[in-house]
């Protein structure tokens, strides 16, 4: 089975090679949308190279009530969504659906 | 509003010599073939097994772009498209963010971007082979389209628009006017060209980046055109494939590339202080209206966007000193662009040299028109008329002065360069030295 060091190391080379910036400036802090600059086209390309990488499917849905989740906890709001879409948490999201897959 | 004077700052090319317009130039007039085995795919079972590829990677021509990350965004066309761009901005100088946005805009010439591209081909052709594979009874197709859906990449129609070139050239160069793309097969980019210089003689815009690009070098590209019957199977001598003129002629020679300019009108130039290369100065456009891959026999489209590109540049055929020959080196083609020539220029014919690029770097398709309009700048900036590579057996039909074996040094003031297209497009640009 993949190690979580695996999993955060895989998706941090996913990142980088998708908005072509080195490694090291993916940090698990990092907001996808503000510090990384990401637009919605490289957030489908990450996606679609994670569930490739992982062997997972993801639900948009379950991502973006996670992250409203994390606003509201915060009481901001849908759209403050991009202060918490973190590496971390989509890393979360990642270790989450691959034990739910091997359970 | 009286009419621009509508001139060139700025050339790139990427071709299947290599990238850049040196190296482009320096093959030319040298009679090289860029005719190569293919080595990316086995390809000993296809009819044609040899073609004109960009000797770069995928991966090379992204370490190229000027802004990385669209390297995914972009098919290898567009990687080609956006190189050149980048090579005619800066030979141009030119700032278009600087430019009012109405004033600045795009004209590009694009291939079937999506279905040739061999991200769709690979998914495509998997259908039977992937349920087999997977031990999938072929009735199950539900099975391989579920399959589909989780492996297809999901940028794939951002990729396969034919607009993605010009959207990604206006978004990294900040030109906010008008963005015009053109799929008509081979004399697309020759039709984006004409269209900016109307554009910019008609005073709608001061400068327009135009051009074209194409890459059929794929499996599944080259089998369509194989199938059509149109490239040269001439597997043994690769290099002497390419033969327009020829008695022996039996079909293109598949390229790809990219090439691109920077068009402005004389003024804006001047205001800016720039150094302009060329001048636009006539543009023809037809249809034949007639079949989809034959032409009709008395060129009579062909003639018309010839003598439509003359009118306009008021110049008479005894004042074009060479004429930049669409010459595929297909039966059909060369005999009747002979033909045109002939009804156009009459016993000038005889007297006025032709060449076909096409003998050295293949068919660009999309791309054609930009590629040799690159060569003809460049030929008149150096004063020499690449030759027609291959010319060993004048066809009895094809009688004109090709330029056979090797370039000639002559005085060119004016260039007319042809590009037919299958659908029955014609286009013709007129191309003139600064005086």
């Amino acid at each position: 089975m993949i190690s979580k060091q695996d999993i955060e190391r895989k998706l941090i080379t996913i990142i980088a090679k998708s908005l072509q910036i080195p490694e090291k400036t993916v940090q698990m802090n990092s907001r996808l949308l503000i510090d990384l600059e990401a637009e919605s086209i490289d957030i489908l390309d990450i996606r679609f190279a994670a569930e490739q990488e992982f062997g997972i499917k993801f639900d948009t849905e379950e991502i973006r009530k996670m992250l409203l989740q994390a606003a509201q906890e915060n009481q901001l709001s849908e759209k403050d969504i991009p202060q918490f879409f973190t590496v971390e948490r989509f890393y979360d999201y990642i270790v989450r659906k691959i034990e739910q897959h091997n359970a | 509003m009286s009419h621009q004077k509508v001139v060139i700052t700025g050339l790139g090319v990427v071709s299947p010599f290599g990238i850049g317009h040196h190296i482009f130039w320096e093959s030319l007039q040298n009679g090289v073939s860029a005719a190569r085995k293919i080595d990316t795919f086995d390809a000993s079972q296809m009819p044609t097994q040899f073609w004109a590829s960009v000797p770069a990677s995928d991966d090379t021509l992204n370490e190229h772009l000027v802004q990385r990350k669209t390297g995914k965004l972009l098919t290898r066309s567009g990687k080609m498209a956006m190189i050149a761009a980048a090579e005619a901005i800066a030979q141009s100088g030119i700032d278009f963010s600087a430019l009012q946005p109405e004033r600045g805009a795009i004209s590009v010439g694009a291939g079937g971007i999506g279905l040739n591209d061999p991200d769709v081909a690979a998914i495509g052709f998997d259908h039977g082979g992937w349920l087999a594979s997977n031990n999938i009874p072929r009735d199950n197709e539900g099975a391989f389209w579920a399959a589909m859906v989780a492996h297809t990449h999901p940028l794939l129609s951002v990729k396969a628009i034919p607009n993605s070139i010009a959207a990604h050239l206006s978004m990294l160069y900040q030109i906010q006017g008008a963005s015009t793309t053109i799929t008509t097969a081979c004399t697309s980019s020759s039709q984006a060209i004409g269209e900016a210089f109307h554009k910019i003689k008609y005073g709608l815009a001061d400068a327009v980046l135009a051009g074209g690009a194409d890459s059929m070098t794929n499996p599944s590209s080259l089998l369509s055109f194989s199938l059509l019957g149109v490239l040269s199977k001439n597997n043994a001598e690769y290099a002497a494939a390419s033969r327009p003129f020829d008695r022996d002629r039996d079909g293109f020679l598949l390229g790809e590339g990219a090439a691109f300019f920077v068009l402005e009108s004389l003024e804006h130039c001047r205001r800016r202080g720039a150094q302009p290369l060329a001048e636009i100065s006539g543009f023809g456009c037809t249809s034949d209206a007639f079949r989809i891959t034959d032409e009709p026999e008395d060129a009579r489209g062909s003639i018309n966007a010839m003598r439509q590109a003359l009118r306009e540049a008021q110049l008479n055929p005894e004042q074009i000193h060479y004429i930049n020959a669409h010459g595929t080196s297909t039966r059909m083609n060369d005999k009747t662009e002979t033909l045109a020539i002939k009804k156009v220029f009459g016993e000038q014919a005889y007297r006025t040299p032709v060449s076909s690029n096409k003998s050295m770097f293949g068919h660009l398709v999309a791309g054609a028109g930009a590629i040799e309009m690159a060569a003809s700048i460049l030929t008149l900036l150096h004063q020499v008329a690449p030759p027609t590579i291959n010319l060993n057996n004048p066809d009895p039909e094809c009688d004109l002065d090709y330029i056979p074996h090797s370039a000639r040094q002559l005085n060119i003031k004016n260039i007319m360069s042809n590009s037919f297209g299958f659908g029955g497009q014609n286009s013709c640009l007129v191309v003139n030295a600064m005086m």
